[in-house]
């Protein structure tokens, strides 16, 4: 891109809480794949997982056990690699979330 | 020597520099909008494929070839090459069995399919019952194809001896070399105090317009559950399509977002001689029992945005050029199917929707 000029992902999760109680979800438009040897731990502590390389995230966090989507987030495209215009974007879940998937991902339009 | 298009966004046209009324076009002008006609072509390209499992289906690995994911999609004006990238797990069938576990991705135009595989060369898993599928045990992978442009293309996704597919994108690629004689790039050949002659307006109009017709946006994609198996109905009313226990539109069913009551609105999508109506197309993969109709349509809280009818007993794509109206009062979009007689059964695999005007 131009310099001075912008584009952003615009995503929205669909996801719950499945018990009620706060349950938070992080999207992250990334660089490189994330690395790790682990999905995480079932008493909440951190995954052992990193992403290398830029990112760029949003995260939201509910009670509700009812599906909706999250309010819409903007990803920054800087994240990403801009010579091959590749990136991932990576779902990162908290114990008690629940998602299927993204009910919005789209790109945005430049913006200078 | 070989020109290329600018990777960079280029340059903004204003509106009071070169096109207020009685200005008369120049050379700057052309070379600016030729030089972003080329930027898009080159660069701006569809996505049509962005799947991921959204629950660990821990058995999910199993021997031959199992059709997990279907799409179709159409090639734009421009288009080279369709990518696909794969996040691939292991063997997670607990059994060890896998020799030579790949995912296998067939294209077909209509006339000629093409396979191509990605061996993924992992070793089972050593956990019973299940892969951890943390990022280190995800193997990724591309593959590629050549295709036509302005082609309708039917996608298929299979695993193969114990392969999984974690996640995969797919997205269309253009060359950027501009040749003035193909795919509606414009030669940049204008310079300072130039003549813009007609065929170089006529051209570039003509692009403008088979542009808009073809390289429109991919909308949406249900690719299926990513298990093989379709999604049934007896229901002769109206069933959520990825839970058929719903039958209503809500803030809570399934469903997708391609606009949200203007934020984004779909409207720019549309010219403004359509009056905010949109040509699509709306394709499903789907089949139902012999002697029955299947219907699928897109719902939102203000009623059908688009439908089709007559999906029979075949288990094929089911194709319709239709029309989306009032884009930018668009909300959440809810697959919806239903059956002509409740003793027969509706599959529903997948479906896609793109823009498109023939």
């Amino acid at each position: 891109m131009a310099a001075g000029a912008s584009r952003k992902l615009l995503v929205r999760p669909w996801y719950r809480s499945f018990d009620g109680t706060s349950a938070t979800i992080t999207v992250s438009l990334c660089q490189s794949a994330p690395v790790g040897d682990s999905v995480g731990n079932d008493d909440d502590t951190a995954p052992s997982h990193t992403f290398p390389g830029r990112s760029s995230s949003a995260s939201w966090t509910t009670s509700s056990t009812t599906w909706g989507a999250g309010a819409q987030a903007e990803l920054d495209f800087a994240a990403i690699d801009p010579d091959d215009g590749f990136g991932y974007v990576v779902i990162e879940l908290s114990t008690k979330a629940e998602t299927r998937g993204l009910c919005m991902c789209q790109a945005g339009p430049y913006e200078q | 020597m070989t020109a290329v298009a600018s990777k960079a966004y280029y340059r903004l046209i204003q509106p009071n520099i070169y096109a207020r009324n009685g200005l008369v076009p120049e050379s700057g002008f052309h070379a600016r909008y030729v030089g972003n006609q080329n930027t898009v072509q080159a660069f701006r390209r569809k996505c049509f494929l962005s799947w991921s499992q959204w629950r660990r289906l821990y058995t999910d690995s199993v021997a031959g070839s199992v059709a997990r994911l279907r799409v179709q999609m159409h090639t734009g004006y421009g288009a080279k090459r369709l990518r696909f990238k794969l996040g691939c797990g292991r063997d997670n069938s607990g059994a060890g069995l896998a020799t030579d576990p790949r995912v296998s991705i067939l294209i077909y135009d209509g006339v000629t399919s093409t396979t191509k595989e990605a061996h993924l060369g992992t070793t089972p898993a050593t956990a019973t019952g299940g892969a951890p599928d943390a990022p280190n045990d995800i193997t990724w992978r591309s593959l590629s194809f050549d295709v036509d442009p302005a082609t309708t293309y039917e996608i298929y996704i299979a695993t193969v001896d114990y392969g999984r597919v974690l996640c995969v994108g797919g997205w269309e690629e253009a060359s950027d070399i501009v040749d003035g004689s193909v795919d509606y790039m414009n030669d940049e050949v204008v310079t300072a105090g130039g003549i813009i002659v007609d065929s170089m307006r006529a051209r570039t109009l003509q692009g403008l317009s088979q542009l808009w017709r073809r390289n429109g946006s991919h909308l949406l994609t249900y690719p299926g559950r990513g298990d093989g198996t379709g999604i049934t109905t007896n229901s002769t009313t109206w069933k959520n399509a990825l839970d058929t226990s719903i039958t209503t539109v809500g803030s809570s069913t399934p469903g997708f977002y391609i606009g949200d009551n203007g934020a984004p609105s779909m409207e720019p999508w549309t010219r403004l001689s359509d009056g905010k109506v949109l040509d699509v197309v709306l394709a499903v993969y789907a089949s139902t029992t012999a002697g029955s109709t299947g219907e699928v349509r897109l719902q939102d809280g203000s009623g059908t945005r688009c439908s089709i009818t007559g999906i029979g007993s075949a288990a094929d794509w089911y194709v319709t050029n239709t029309t989306i109206s009032n884009t930018d009062t668009l909300a959440k979009l809810d697959l919806q199917a239903r059956t002509s007689d409740a003793t027969k059964t509706l599959t529903f695999h997948a479906a896609s929707l793109y823009c498109y005007l023939a």
